[in-house]
């Protein structure tokens, strides 16, 4: 054809060739922006493909590794091949770029430089798939200089554009109390943190304050949130109190463009942020064993979280040394909130065997997941062909996992045919959200392997390990935890639990080592952030 | 269903190679475009469709004659003896037969759709783009469309990635 460059790609009116575009399947749209500059610009003018956002690829756990004199971040994945096919790997560092990852949200982080003093405190979002990085301006009113009170809030399905949120926390700045045990209301307002929550006090509505920072418009600003139908009083209360001088482990997860947020005294605030209002309801449950978790420092792992998964909405979890309870938000249509205890378990027998397990020496699986760490080299996160030829290999024949004290490695035997009743039974639920989950089925191979066996006679003493909270499984009924250095995953329709890998790296360099963070990591390519092109300044 | 008994109106459209298609309103309101012109009462002598040539436009209000209602089509009395589905899939065996044409036919037959707003039309033709657009390489695409590659070795490369990852 002999069109010009600004005709190629245009052998329709453009109506047509968006419409076109418009009605591709998602995998076909992808590709088609590989076709020429014209329809990348078109596809990506018109956010097509931010539909198909969702559901997404999870390959595997996030987290940062502490070494007790530093904490460096890695990726904890199923066994993927070692294709050196270029377009199999992804970048998945910073190089010499130290960042400490406070803050996720679907696939954004909002990270610290920990590496230069220079620039010691300034925060950036960044999304580690697409290598690209936004620095955070700080707020108009001062700090305390972590992230203590910010949330992140980026759903790429919804908008490219990322939100960062700031609960005010009535406390000087963290480095300014070493001598102050008690407030000082001067000192406060000097330091600019008027009483933004008590100023409203004794008035019928209750707003909360909070400063917004929008991607889009690059500036702060200033909010406020009414009431919404679920608001009481006493716990607004409670959430605006001041609170003493030490940092409080908030977290907050962002589903369906509202914000829930794990606040402190055991209440969830939830911010619907199009409507601008906010809904409080208090934790479920006995809060009186997690009291040492209100102002822990972040090294460790939590006992109790608020949770969301992208596809099955918000819950909370705990755990009360071996007693867990996983609790679901209902919000009904009238606008209360309610908890429902969803599933319930004691994970003594569990922990016995992950015990008797651990006094083995590292136990060698099928399947099992490992630590990459990130360096200067890339790291292959996704291997199309090759997951398929792990799932061909591996899911036949793994009937008789229920035998072993856990499904030992060398069954290798082709037994297509034999997945009986007991395999199939206990697989039903799994089948069906590998179903649903489109896109996903190649996400996790290991569903059938290492399962744990239970030894219910068994009632030694336990030694004392206990579960940590790693996050749900995007897409399964299942939740991920921490076992001393362990990951398992456990299965909340079977109450079964799957032993995945061993979290630590293989060549320890400090006797110190503890999982200081970890969530489930899915990558995501839509973003509005600029291209880094070199270190930050 | 409403029947119009007499006098049906009739419609004269007129291609820019001069031909001129004599068509009943009903079948030439299965055109968004037209049915607009006829309800803002511009359409008192003869509506010119431009950019449409004569082949095209005879093939358009071929596909209008098959689709318009059976009443309006073949007159009086039509409502009950014919059953839908028999209907439907007769209907859709004609569009099959239909769009069995070369490709510059078929692209022609989509701007002549998207201008003309039949939407009936418009999803039966660019349905087959669609498919070759959904299970073609990237290069069968482009000669498809006769379109260049106009991305660099490495440009493309990146793009490739983002999909292999974002899209398994």
């Amino acid at each position: 054809m002999d069109a010009n460059d600004d005709a190629n790609g245009f052998c329709f009116p453009y109506d047509v060739l968006l419409e076109i575009l418009h009605r591709l399947p998602a995998r076909a749209l992808a590709d088609s922006r590989r076709v020429c500059h014209a329809w990348r610009t078109i596809i990506d003018a018109h956010s097509l493909l931010l539909p198909h956002a969702f559901p997404r690829e999870f390959p595997g756990i996030y987290t940062i590794i502490y070494y007790g004199f530093t904490s460096d971040s890695a990726l904890f994945v199923r066994p993927m091949s070692q294709s050196d096919e270029p377009g199999y790997r992804r970048p998945f560092s910073w190089g010499d770029w130290g960042m400490c990852t406070q803050q996720h949200c679907n696939g954004l982080f909002l990270v610290r430089d920990s590496y230069h003093l220079e620039y010691a405190n300034e925060m950036y979002a960044c999304n580690p798939t697409t290598v690209r990085a936004a620095h955070l301006p700080r707020p108009p009113t001062p700090w305390p200089c972590n992230v203590e009170g910010m949330f992140l809030a980026f759903d790429p399905a919804m908008s490219r554009y990322h939100k960062v949120f700031l609960l005010p926390s009535k406390k000087v700045p963290y480095r300014w109390f070493t001598e102050k045990e008690q407030w000082d209301l001067e000192e406060e307002e000097s330091y600019g943190f008027a009483s933004q929550f008590g100023e409203l006090d004794g008035k019928a509505i209750k707003m909360l304050p909070l400063l917004v920072f929008s991607s889009q418009t690059g500036q702060w600003e200033d909010k406020k949130f009414a009431p919404g139908r679920c608001a009481p009083g006493h716990i607004y209360d409670v959430v605006t109190t001041p609170r003493g001088f030490k940092r409080l482990a908030w977290s907050a997860e962002y589903w369906h463009g509202s914000l829930y947020v794990h606040c402190h005294s055991g209440v969830l605030l939830i911010l619907r942020c199009s409507e601008g209002v906010y809904d409080m309801v208090q934790l479920p449950g006995d809060l009186a064993p997690y009291d040492d978790e209100e102002d822990k420092e972040s090294w460790d792992l939590p006992k109790r979280s608020v949770l969301a998964s992208y596809e099955r909405g918000v819950c909370y979890v705990t755990l009360n040394k071996y007693h867990l309870m996983v609790w679901a938000l209902i919000e009904s249509t009238d606008g209360q909130l309610e908890w429902t205890l969803a599933h319930e378990a004691d994970l003594r027998p569990h922990s016995r065997s992950m015990e008797s397990l651990k006094r083995k020496a590292r136990p060698r699986m099928k399947m099992e997941w490992e630590l990459v760490e990130t360096d200067e080299k890339l790291i292959s996160l996704s291997g199309q062909s090759s997951n398929e030829e792990i799932d061909e290999d591996h899911d036949t024949g793994e009937e008789e996992y229920n035998e072993g004290e856990v499904e030992e490695v060398e069954r290798s035997s082709e037994e297509d045919d034999k997945n009986d009743d007991i395999g199939e039974e206990s697989n039903d639920d799994e089948a069906e959200e590998l179903g649903s989950g489109e896109g996903s089925v190649y996400s996790w191979n290991s569903d059938e392997h290492n399962f744990i066996d239970l030894d219910e006679s068994d009632t030694t003493d336990l030694e004392g390990y206990l579960f940590r909270i790693i996050g749900l499984h995007p897409h399964k009924d299942v939740l991920l935890l921490n076992f001393c250095s362990c990951v398992v995953a456990y299965h909340l329709g079977t109450s079964r639990m799957q032993y995945l890998g061993h979290i630590f790296p293989k060549q320890l360099t400090q006797n110190a080592a503890n999982v200081r963070c970890a969530f489930p990591y899915r990558p995501c390519y839509f973003d509005a952030l600029p291209q880094r092109k070199s270190q930050p300044s | 269903m409403a029947t119009r008994e007499a006098g049906k109106k009739m419609i004269m459209l007129k291609s820019p190679d001069g031909m001129e298609f004599e068509v009943e309103e009903a079948v030439a309101m299965e055109s968004q475009t037209i049915r607009k012109m006829i309800e803002d009462d511009c359409a008192d002598t003869a509506i010119l469709i431009p950019n449409i040539n004569s082949k095209i436009l005879s093939r358009v209000i071929e596909y209008c004659n098959k689709h318009v209602p059976t009443t309006g089509a073949t007159g009086a009395a039509a409502s009950d003896t014919v059953a839908p589905a028999a209907l439907a899939e007769d209907l859709k065996i004609w569009d099959a037969e239909f769009i069995k044409v070369n490709r510059a036919t078929r692209f022609d037959l989509i701007q002549a759709a998207s201008y003309l707003n039949i939407k009936g039309l418009l999803d039966l033709t660019s349905q087959t783009t669609i498919d070759t657009i959904s299970d073609n390489s990237l290069e069968e695409i482009r000669s498809f469309l006769s379109t260049k590659n106009d991305y660099l070795p490495e440009e493309e490369q990146t793009i490739r990635r983002e999909n292999q990852w974002a899209f398994q």
